[in-house]
């Protein structure tokens, strides 16, 4: 392969696991939170 | 100095937070189980929010960075094939789903289920030896990026080092693995923010900019920096090479330590698959970031000092180009990065150390039986023992660590040195665990072979790249580059455990492991 082909194949590339990235951090941050709050509170109990 | 009192004061607030989190957690530790795997209750998302941030430490941000520094993109093959790797291992749940069911808390653990307690010490001994090297770089490339990105006097970078290590070894003391999963998924919050905020200042710098990246890496290095086919620091070799260790690389203690923390075989699985979206992502934005420094290094108007300093470079770029407040938000991102490997890395290799060396070692003197206890120990130390000295492995190790980053000299770049002291322990665990899983035949003898024919190679290319006018000329293709000792680890590794108990299955026969043994 030429070099504008694997520059083309390097751009598409970065945009696409750019988004997949963000896009699973997204999710688990919102639905993580659930389980830090069960977590710390349980903490919070056991330090009584 | 780069950075203004309001981008210290997001620095110190996070810091402050972190330490909080240990002394909160120090009370959930019961036991061995509950220090080293959390007690075994991750759940998915969490268990996907820790595993990524122990894989996207400040050291990953910092070789991946040289590596685009040095290649341009031709590095973004390997986020593409530790993504193809990943996808396999959560679509199939190859070797992570058996561990899980077995309940072991380290892999060397599993040799004691599989082969013998002496096997467990021998692989015990070479993964911490792996691990503890292959980590001996990460402080020393963390404070660089801290000392280039704020602009201290180069001179401060081990009184940096020491200052990080010691949040870590604190906060990791206080709650072992409830801390740092807890720690984590802020890391995991905060180093992906990080990461949006430098991208999009790179991208939208009017000297950056990606064709402007583009063009200056394409102007400097040419078609090897965009080909990895063609690049000799890639090329087919290290493809191979990279996709077989990308795929034993969950056996990698601090990685299979998540999975082996969750609830179930079934989620140990499913955080591979869901995090397996996240790995081309991590790979390619320090890449990105790498290039983009050389770029801004080599620009006409760059009166600089780091123009061919691949690992100050960035930190440097990045320390010139954020606006205030994002750039506290970068750092606070960046320590975040560093922390959250660190945490994982220590323990891990100390609870292998405890569990897997001075544990069985004490066993094998005492003539203990070799069976599994309630409380997860084997007859060496128990439990509360473990938790004890897991701590002080812990300390030790920190102090190690910043004096070897202080005095150790680089063979290659980083990114090589990580992944050839990996070589130590994964060539060994292709027969070890691989086959020990999926190959009834996989007996002791043949465990030993595998784990000491692995070690070899890279153990020599280690010692032999040090003293490189000392190695005679038909050695010179093993230290000239680390491919070839890489590959050839891995084939002698997988032969020695086949030959070794194709040879001995009569005198040695395997143990086999029934479905959901417990030991």
């Amino acid at each position: 392969m030429d070099t504008e082909t694997w520059k083309l194949i390097w751009t598409a590339i970065f945009i696409v696991s750019g988004l997949l990235f963000y896009g699973v951090v997204l999710t688990v941050a919102i639905k993580g939170s659930r389980n830090v709050k069960q977590m710390i509170r349980r903490m919070l109990s056991s330090d009584d | 100095m780069n950075l203004s009192w309001i981008d210290y004061a997001i620095v110190g607030v996070y810091i402050g937070a972190t330490i909080l989190a240990g002394i909160l957690s120090r009370t959930t530790i019961k036991g061995i189980a509950d220090f080293l795997v959390a007690g075994r209750t991750l759940k998915t998302h969490m268990a996907v929010a820790t595993m990524v941030s122990t894989g996207l430490g400040l050291v990953t941000v910092m070789y991946f960075a040289e590596e685009g520094f040095k290649n341009g993109f031709s590095p973004f093959i390997v986020g593409l094939v530790a993504a193809l790797a990943t996808l396999i291992v959560g679509r199939t749940g190859f070797l992570v789903r058996r561990l899980r069911q077995l309940q072991v808390m380290t892999i060397p653990e599993f040799y004691e289920i599989r082969y013998s307690r002496g096997v467990r010490l021998t692989g015990g001994v070479l993964l911490a030896l792996a691990g503890t090297l292959n980590m001996g770089l990460f402080p020393i490339l963390g404070s660089k990026f801290v000392v280039g990105f704020t602009g201290l006097p180069p001179e401060w970078v081990n009184y940096v080092m020491v200052a990080m290590l010691a949040v870590v070894v604190f906060y990791t003391l206080m709650g072992g693995m409830v801390s740092v999963v807890l720690t984590d998924f802020a890391q995991f919050v905060l180093l992906s923010l990080g990461f949006l905020v430098g991208t999009v200042v790179i991208l939208t710098h009017p000297q950056l900019g990606w064709s402007n990246i583009v063009s200056s890496i394409e102007q400097h290095k040419g078609g090897h920096a965009f080909d990895p086919i063609a690049n000799p620091d890639y090329g087919w070799m290290f493809i191979v090479y990279f996709m077989a260790v990308s795929l034993i690389a969950i056996i990698w203690q601090p990685e299979m330590s998540r999975p082996l923390s969750t609830e179930s075989p079934r989620v140990a699985q499913r955080i591979f698959w869901i995090s397996s979206a996240t790995v081309t992502g991590r790979a390619l934005i320090p890449m990105f970031w790498g290039a983009a420094a050389f770029a801004f290094t080599h620009a006409d108007s760059y009166r600089g000092p780091f123009a061919d300093d691949g690992q100050f470079a960035m930190p440097h770029m990045m320390g010139q180009i954020m606006p205030i407040g994002f750039a506290g938000l970068l750092m606070a991102g960046m320590a975040a990065a560093f922390m959250s490997t660190h945490d994982s890395y220590l323990l891990a290799w100390s609870g292998v150390i405890v569990r897997d060396v001075i544990s069985p070692i004490k066993a094998i003197l005492g003539n203990s039986e070799q069976v599994r206890r309630e409380d997860g120990t084997w007859g060496g130390l128990t439990s509360k023992r473990e938790v004890y000295w897991t701590r002080i492995m812990v300390v030790v190790l920190a102090a190690f660590l910043a004096v070897f980053g202080a005095l150790y000299k680089l063979p290659e770049t980083a990114f090589k040195f990580m992944y050839i002291t990996g070589s130590i322990y994964f060539s060994g665990a292709v027969g070890t665990v691989v086959l020990g899983i999926y190959w009834r035949r996989s007996n002791t003898p043949g465990a030993y072979c595998a784990l000491i024919l692995g070690a070899i190679a890279p153990i020599s290319f280690l010692i032999m790249s040090q003293f490189p006018k000392a190695v005679p000329a038909f050695l010179t293709p093993l230290v000239e580059s680390s491919n070839l000792p890489a590959l050839l680890s891995l084939i002698l590794g997988g032969a020695g455990m086949i030959l070794g108990s194709l040879i001995t299955q009569r005198t040695h026969p395997p143990r086999t492991l029934q479905p959901g043994e417990k030991g």
